[in-house]
C-alpha cells in the first residue's frame, strides 16, 4: 500500500515549501489535539506542535520509509510531549498530588454502568491523571484510529504492551467516571 | 474462558485486534453474560466520551507562521556554509547602511545631521563610509 504522505515528505526533503505547507495543514489539528491532551495543557501545545513540524521539516531529507509517515510524525510528537511532561514533573504541582490520590483508588471492576453527568470536564480531569503512555495510546487509538502495530511503533513498545496500556487506560477511566 | 479472562480481552476485542476464533468466543460469552456486556458497555462509553471531547483548533495564522519559521530556518542554515569573515562583513555593512540611511534627505522624522556624531572617534564614520563605497563599486 502506498503511503499518501511519502510524496509530500520527498518534496519537503527537496526544499518544496508548498509541500511543507500542505503537510502542516494536514497535521496541525491532529498534532495539536494529541499534544494538548497528552501534556494536559492547551497553552503550550501550539508551541510544541510548531517545534514538531519544524523537526519534520529539518528531518525530511533523511526520512526512510521504514514506517508510515504518520507513525513517524506522531513518534516525534510523542517524544516532544514527553520532554515537556518531564519539564513539568520537575516543577511538581498541586495537580499531580491530586492525581496520585486518584490513582490509588480501590478497584471495582464489575459494577454499575456510567451515569450521564458533567462529562466533558470530568473526562478531561480523569484523562489528565492517566500515565502518559496510557493516555497517548488511548488518544492515538480513539482519535487517530491507529492500529496496535502503529501505536507500538510510535510509543516504541511491543504490540502486547499497547494492548495492556489500552486495557488499563479504559479500565481506569471507566472506574473513575463511574464513581462520580 | 471465565468472566475475568474475557474482560481482559475487551479492549482488543473492541479495537478489532483479536484473531477470529477469540473474537467469536467473546461474542458467544457476551450473549449469555449481562455483567460482561455491562463491562464492555462501560468501555465503549469511555471511548465515546474521549472521542467527544471538544477539539482544539490552532490559531488562524498557525500554518503560515510555521511555514515562515521553516523558511527562515532554512535560509539561516544555507548561510552557514558562508565563511565567518564574509558573514561578519555582510552584517557590518548592513548596520552601516542603516546608519547612513539616517542622513538621506527626505528619510522622514528620523533624519539626523552629522553634528550629533561629534563625539565619535575622529575618522571612524568616514572609514565606514568609504568602506561602504568600496563595497558598492
Ligand atoms: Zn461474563
Amino acid at each position: 500500500m502506498v503511503d499518501p504522505d511519502s510524496a509530500l515528505i520527498d518534496a519537503i526533503g527537496r526544499g518544496d515549501h508548498e509541500a511543507f505547507e500542505s503537510l502542516v495543514k494536514r497535521y496541525q489539528c491532529p498534532l495539536l489535539n494529541f499534544i494538548a491532551r497528552t501534556i494536559g495543557d492547551r497553552s503550550m501545545a501550539e508551541d510544541i506542535t510548531q517545534e514538531v513540524l519544524l523537526r519534520i521539516y529539518r528531518a525530511a531529507p533523511r526520512f526512510q520509509a521504514k514506517t508510515k509517515v504518520s507513525t513517524w510524525i506522531f513518534h516525534i510528537a510523542y517524544n516532544q510531549a514527553l520532554t515537556e511532561i518531564g519539564r513539568r514533573k520537575k516543577r511538581r504541582n498541586l495537580w499531580q498530588a491530586l492525581c496520585r490520590s486518584r490513582e490509588e483508588a480501590p478497584e471495582e471492576l464489575l459494577a454499575d454502568p456510567l451515569e450521564p453527568y458533567e462529562q466533558t470536564e470530568e473526562i478531561m480531569a480523569v484523562l489528565g491523571c492517566l500515565p502518559e503512555n496510557q493516555k497517548a495510546a488511548l488518544l492515538l487509538r480513539i482519535n487517530e484510529n491507529l492500529s496496535y502495530r502503529e501505536i507500538a511503533d510510535i510509543l516504541e513498545v511491543s504490540v502486547q504492551s499497547v494492548e495492556s496500556l489500552l486495557f488499563r487506560a479504559r479500565t481506569s477511566l471507566r472506574r473513575q467516571l463511574k464513581k462520580k | 474462558m471465565n468472566c475475568s479472562q474475557i474482560t481482559r480481552k475487551f479492549s482488543a476485542y473492541m479495537d478489532d485486534e483479536l484473531d477470529a476464533a477469540t473474537s467469536h468466543l467473546i461474542k458467544e460469552h457476551l450473549e449469555g453474560c449481562p455483567e460482561c456486556l455491562e463491562f464492555l458497555h462501560g468501555f465503549r462509553e469511555v471511548d465515546n466520551l474521549v472521542h467527544g471531547l471538544p477539539k482544539i483548533d490552532p490559531s488562524g495564522d498557525f500554518a503560515s507562521r510555521v511555514v515562515s519559521a521553516a523558511i527562515r530556518a532554512s535560509d539561516v542554515s544555507s548561510g552557514a556554509g558562508v565563511p565567518f569573515a564574509s558573514r561578519l562583513k555582510r552584517a557590518v555593512m548592513r548596520v552601516s547602511e542603516a546608519i547612513f540611511s539616517l542622513f538621506e534627505p527626505g528619510a522622514g522624522p528620523y533624519t539626523r545631521t552629522l553634528d550629533e556624531f561629534n563625539d565619535c572617534p575622529p575618522l571612524s564614520l568616514s572609514f565606514i563610509y568609504f568602506t561602504l563605497l568600496e563595497q558598492a563599486n
